[in-house]
């Protein structure tokens, strides 16, 4: 049984008793061949593996043994993104890898509680919060005279997360914690974890926790490494090679499960919800080499995969209300959003921005009355069907309006989008998709001006000097009641 | 058990049960006409070495209008609840006012596909059946349809099946992306499960109940993910059978 995780800064380091043996658990692990369930290789497969790639980096020999077709199918490329599964899918995935590490550890006579600990990245109260933990960086672990196992993973040149050029100059932040208390997105608005979804590798939207902390932080650290290939963290199909990804996991878990202890959030009890994805379930190696499937609802406060914090305030801007690891209410209901808007045809980004003009239906009428007659009415805009052969992309949107002077921008990270671009992967091809709510700003613009806003002009463009295209298929503009 | 209640929470949302229950409806139909004149008993009893099933049903081959109609109920039962995925996309993309017209087209499209696939099914059918031994057009019709199943083609066609394209929100532009969707999906359709469909066309005896058994096939074929474009075991196996198989395979061979 795994113990209580806890912060890294908050442990007796540099490399404290607990981080000695996550280097020591993480270099036994890359001894092992890949078709080793419990293998380094094995695990960051079942988030995402591209052979070629990994064989083209020397992660792996071209010769190396691998597990059947059908286990491959079964267990590798399993990491859900941009859908309903986010958060219950990845805390499994860590509940998994702290067992096999645990076992392991204790098998070697460390602590029989050893628990996976987090990066609390985001923790005003600590100036150093935003590096890199040391021991991600030296070169040898202290004591063992060897190399440093979690040093070894290809990454960018940043060392402490903020904004940076390939991000369009976008910070990581905390907003998601506050600003969605709903776990569920209808369709077209935004939601914390995200629209319903099946099985979804690179699904069709992501929710607010996956956009911001969480696809930036995979950005920052991987990178632009040109003209290398981006760091591992950049490509879902690399991230869970490098051991910093388990760390930055845990925060966004512990994020989750701070979420859930607000009494004023909705998380998502519904049975389809908790049953999971069909027909491919969420299936994990376990320390004893069996294959053990496990559903959403094993992993809700409570239940057999719920860890557990030594803390759920730091760091996730979130004052627990109803207890630690409590559950909360069902979804509220009665809400349906409509399609109101939307531009004429498909946008490409290259190194240039793409413009395009947002029209409404004539009915319900334009967004201006729209708000003013329902003080409630929420808006969101679409960016639909992107598309790229980057491993990932950032798209900065920058909305105005004909009858305003006012302009407000977003920036959105699409950690996944070659992989969901591919026709040949389990996306067949549809793309990301983003969502990004724009009530107040257009309220803001129709207020200070007065005027009637029946139109709206989007900008989209990449990080400075990318020539590398992104496409998308559709801007659209939902309504939420 | 977790494993069949997700399926049914997820069969619940969206228009699957709206659609299982129209394929209820066309199986009703079928059950419904005299056994000796569905598609199945004229295609599984036509024999060249068996001149008098030849010379009664000879006369039905030569009646398009009843065979279309039978094809067109065959469609309708196995093929349309694998359209429920573009259903849900089609029914959220566009705007409410052009909802129902842009459904309209897009099983309009996916079925015509199916239907005009007919004019070159049947007659594939209906050559084995004449022209090989009783038995083994079936096991011939069997053989190809596993091949087929396994390719890479197939998978492909699976592939493209799961794929969407932009819609437009309002007026032409979101029923010309609807039908082209329900065009493509159902020529992919077609490609994927041909031969599955050409398997109730052989049996004599049980046409219907091999058709209910094809329809599920290919909808466990269906509501399998995209996948990598190979040889490899039908992912409607793999559905039914999946983490059963490889937790088999891996204690035979550890």
């Amino acid at each position: 049984m795994a113990g209580t995780r806890q912060d890294i800064a908050s442990l007796d380091g540099p490399w404290s008793d607990t981080m000695i043996w996550y280097a020591r658990a993480v270099g036994a692990a890359r001894s092992l061949d890949l078709n080793v369930t419990t293998s380094w290789t094995y695990l960051a497969a079942i988030h995402g593996m591209n052979p070629q790639g990994w064989i083209d980096q020397n992660i792996i020999p071209a010769s190396t043994a691998v597990p059947s077709q059908q286990e491959m199918r079964l267990m590798f490329n399993q990491c859900q993104h941009a859908g309903w599964f986010f958060l219950p899918w990845h805390r499994g995935y860590l509940a998994a890898f702290e067992e096999i590490l645990g076992a392991w550890i204790a098998a070697q006579g460390g602590p029989a509680d050893w628990a996976l600990p987090y990066w609390n990245y985001l923790n005003a109260s600590d100036p150093n919060a935003r590096n890199i933990p040391q021991e991600f960086l030296d070169a040898t672990i202290p004591g063992d005279n060897v190399p440093n196992p979690l040093a070894q993973a290809t990454r960018g040149p940043l060392t402490t997360l903020g904004p940076v050029p390939w991000t369009n100059g976008t910070d990581i932040s905390l907003v998601s914690q506050s600003t969605n208390s709903v776990y569920t997105a209808i369709p077209g608005t935004l939601g914390y974890g995200g629209p319903i979804s099946g099985f979804n590798q690179s699904g069709n939207a992501y929710g607010a926790i996956e956009n911001n902390p969480h696809n930036f932080v995979h950005v920052m650290i991987g990178g632009d490494n040109s003209p290398q290939p981006a760091g591992w963290m950049y490509d879902p199909d690399f991230a869970a090679l490098d051991p910093i990804f388990w760390v930055h996991h845990c925060n966004i878990d512990r994020l989750w499960a701070a979420w859930m202890t607000d009494a004023n959030n909705g998380q998502e009890a519904s049975i389809h919800w908790r049953n999971g994805p069909f027909p491919r379930q969420f299936t994990m190696p376990s320390s004893t080499a069996n294959l053990v499937t496990f559903t959403p609802e094993d992993t809700l406060p409570g239940a057999r995969l719920a860890p557990t914090y030594d803390n759920l305030s730091s760091g996730t801007g979130i004052a627990p209300t109803v207890g630690v690891a409590m559950a909360t209410a069902s979804q509220p209901s009665g809400r349906a959003s409509s399609l109101i808007g939307a531009n004429a045809a498909p946008l490409s980004i290259t190194d240039t921005e793409a413009v395009a003009s947002l029209s409404f239906s004539p009915t319900p009428p334009p967004v201006a009355l729209a708000l003013a007659a329902a003080p409630k009415e929420r808006l969101y805009l679409n960016v639909e069907g992107v598309r790229g052969i980057g491993a990932s992309g950032v798209v900065t949107v920058r909305v105005s309006a004909p009858a305003s002077d006012d302009a407000f921008s977003e920036t959105i990270a699409f950690f996944g989008l070659g992989k969901a671009t591919s026709t040949e992967g389990p996306h067949a091809g549809n793309g990301l998709s983003a969502t990004i709510e724009i009530t107040d700003k257009v309220r803001d613009m129709q207020g200070q001006d007065g005027a009637t806003i029946t139109e709206l002009e989007v900008r989209l463009a990449q990080s400075g000097g990318s020539s590398s295209e992104i496409t998308v298929d559709r801007l659209s503009l939902f309504s939420l009641r | 058990m977790r494993w069949i209640s997700a399926f049914l929470g997820q069969a619940r949302t969206g228009p699957t049960p709206w659609l299982l229950a129209i394929a209820a409806l066309a199986y009703v139909a079928i059950a419904l006409q005299p056994a000796s004149r569905t598609l199945g008993a004229i295609c599984g009893r036509l024999r060249v070495t068996d001149l008098g099933a030849l010379a009664e049903l000879w006369p039905l081959l030569w009646s398009p209008q009843e065979l279309a109609r039978d094809w067109a109920l065959m469609s309708v039962a196995m093929m349309l609840p694998l359209v429920g995925s573009q259903i849900s996309f089609v029914r959220h993309a566009v705007h409410r006012s052009m909802r129902w017209i842009s459904l309209i087209v897009l099983v309009a499209g996916y079925l015509l596909c199916w239907l005009l696939a007919g004019a070159a099914l049947l007659p594939i059918a209906i050559g084995l059946g004449m022209f090989l031994p009783a038995g083994i057009h079936m096991l011939v019709a069997i053989t190809l349809a596993a091949v087929w199943c396994a390719s890479p083609w197939a998978q492909y066609a699976r592939n493209q099946c799961h794929m969407t394209n932009r819609l437009g929100a309002f007026g032409l532009d979101a029923v010309m992306g609807a039908t082209r969707l329900g065009l493509r999906t159902g020529l992919n359709c077609v490609l994927a499960c041909w031969p599955i469909m050409l398997l109730p066309l052989l049996v004599d005896t049980g046409h219907l109940a091999a058709m209910m058994g094809a329809g599920v096939y290919v909808f466990a074929d269906r509501v399998a993910a995209a996948s990598l474009v190979q040889w490899r075991i039908p992912p409607a196996i793999e559905t039914a059978f999946g983490g059963s198989m490889i937790r088999l395979e891996r204690r035979l061979t550890r």
